[in-house]
């Protein structure tokens, strides 16, 4: 039922991308997100559209299937799309046909609309199947340190998304268990009845919740009888930044640059 | 008391999780075997062997990309409403709490056979009956929070709440984990009981002693593959050790001491039989 599901799901690979340091890789893709926002013109926005393009296939992750998981995005996006080709009155006329119109500022606005949207995700995509969870959390970790300047806990912040984010399959194996146990107990949940589609909601929701907190309690109980105090946390795994990281945060500065210049 | 036969066949049957995805994963490789009421069936092997995948199957939770399972000579991926099939076959899953929801045990019980479309009064009558075969006194239970029970009382209601619905086929996942010696005596009471009714019983278990005292016919998976189909017994006595070794199954103590004392005799025979040639 909930199979293909792409998002937050680490694809491993050998990939340039891959063997960044998550660390450049967030900071890349918050950068280039508010870069998205501001620009309101076309020619710099595909400039920066086709070096996400490119980033895609550097990371060699499979098309299609990205696309797949992406698809529930890509219908609202188009949504979005069609709506502004056809609201917006401004500019020239470029079709007409009983009360449809499209003008060339809507089309222009539509295809801005899209394309900074869409690339934003595919940013975000390239971010998260590319890198680990927990290397996700110990990135934002290190980025948030000088928060600790303000007595914000850092520590048990990263703790918290690494443990979210730990759990995030673990929970989806456990909704399936959960809608079989039903499903074979009778339930419907793929009828097309509004009222059977809400009554199906009880039978799911209120085993995950209680295992979810049930669990909750566990880790909880598992980390003081181990003694954890947050400031004190020690990785296992350390990264550092190499060469490569270097090298590409020239690259993507170059990018941006040159594409302000240009156009 | 259900008084014709059931049978279920499985003919090369196999199945791929997420298909034509990169998380593509095969999980059955043509799986084939007949079992009726008459024997109860022990399905083993290692974790990640298929065992609970083939049991979705069954209830058509998930249908064959290949082969077909027929229940009763007919086809489940040719039934229209899978509810009829549900009905017929009911499948106890190995955690009770990813199935209890409601807030009393008696709604629980009543949850399956209301689903399948029984009177009111008859899943009540159902419900009672099918606690109190599993040791638990229904007037007791049927206003308690099913959260508010013990591990093992918990496991109980699950029992009972796929029993209330009637099923001709009773599927039990893993139903020995985390059980003591005496609830273990009770279940396989229960089970002998149910199969006495003429409901057919499938088990999954690590559990080889379990196996051997309660099953008939055993197959054996491994890696989505079949390994053995066919008598428990022969399975326990004669099959390769190695193989037996490498899905992870512990043999029976009696079992062990038949084979030493087998070995044991034919080197004697050996012996005796170079020994006469030499005289
Ligand atoms: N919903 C699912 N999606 C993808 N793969 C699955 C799913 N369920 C099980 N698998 C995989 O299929 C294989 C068989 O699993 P399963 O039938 O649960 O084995 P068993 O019950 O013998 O432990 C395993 O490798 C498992 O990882
Ligand atoms: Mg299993």
């Amino acid at each position: 039922m909930f199979d293909g599901i792409v998002l937050g799901q680490y694809i491993p690979g050998e990939s340039f991308l891959h063997r960044l340091n998550p660390i450049t890789k967030i900071v890349f893709c918050l950068f280039f997100m508010i870069v998205f926002l501001f620009i309101e013109d076309i020619f710099q926005l595909l400039t920066l559209f086709a070096f996400v393009i490119i980033c895609f296939f550097i990371s060699s992750l499979p098309l299609l299937h990205v696309l797949k998981g992406l698809k529930t995005i890509i219908f609202f996006l188009l949504i979005t799309f069609v709506m502004h080709l056809f609201f917006s009155k401004e500019g020239v006329v470029l079709f007409e046909y009983s009360f449809i119109v499209i003008t060339s500022k809507g089309l222009y606005n539509a295809i801005l609309i899209f394309l900074r949207i869409f690339s934003i995700i595919m940013l975000n995509s390239i971010l998260t199947l590319t890198t680990m969870p927990t290397d996700i959390a110990w990135a934002i970790e290190k980025l948030l340190y000088p928060l600790r300047l303000f007595r914000f806990p850092v520590e048990d912040f990263a703790l918290m998304l690494s443990l979210s984010l730990r759990f995030i399959p673990v929970l989806f194996e456990e909704l399936n268990k959960i809608i079989d146990s039903q499903r074979s107990r009778g339930a419907m949940f793929d009828s097309p009845s509004f009222v059977k589609k809400i009554m199906a909601f009880p039978p799911i929701l209120i085993p995950l919740f209680v295992n979810s907190f049930q669990r909750a309690e566990e880790i909880a109980i598992a980390m003081e009888t181990r003694c954890y105090s947050g400031s004190k946390r020690t990785h296992l795994n350390i990264i550092r930044p190499g060469l490569i990281d270097v090298l590409f945060f020239i690259t993507f500065v170059s990018v941006a640059l040159i594409s302000f210049y240009l156009f | 008391m259900i008084v014709n036969d059931t049978n279920i066949k499985v003919d090369s049957v196999s199945f791929t999780y997420n298909n034509g995805s990169i998380f593509q994963k095969q999980a059955l490789q043509d799986i084939s075997f007949e079992i009726n009421n008459k024997d109860i069936l022990g399905i083993c092997g290692n974790t990640g062997s298929g065992k609970s995948t083939l049991i979705r199957l069954l209830n058509r939770l998930i249908k064959p990309d290949s082969g077909f399972v027929k229940i009763n000579d007919v086809d489940l991926s040719e039934i229209k409403d899978p509810m009829e099939i549900r009905r017929k076959v009911g499948i106890i899953f190995q955690y009770p709490d990813n199935q209890l929801f409601e807030s009393s045990v008696k709604k629980e019980l009543v949850y399956g056979p209301l689903n399948f479309g029984f009177k009111k009064r008859e899943a009540l009558s159902q419900a009672r009956d099918s606690l109190n075969r599993t040791g638990l006194d229904y007037h007791k239970y049927k206003n308690r929070n099913p959260f508010s029970l013990s591990g093992g009382e918990k496991r109980k209601v699950a029992i009972a709440s796929i029993l209330s619905s009637r099923p001709e086929v009773i599927i039990f996942d893993e139903p020995t984990a985390g059980l003591d010696s005496n609830s273990r005596d009770n279940l396989i009471e229960l089970i002998f009981s149910l199969k006495k009714e003429g409901r057919m019983i499938i088990i999954i278990s690590h559990d080889s002693r379990f196996i051997d005292k309660v099953c008939d016919k055993l197959l054996v998976l491994s890696k989505s593959k079949q390994v053995y189909f066919g008598d428990r017994e022969e399975f326990f006595s004669r099959f390769d050790k190695s193989t037996i070794d490498d899905v992870g199954i512990e043999l029976p103590f009696e079992y062990k001491v038949l084979r030493a004392d087998r070995e044991k005799n034919s080197i004697k025979k050996i012996k005796e039989f170079i020994n006469k040639k030499h005289v």
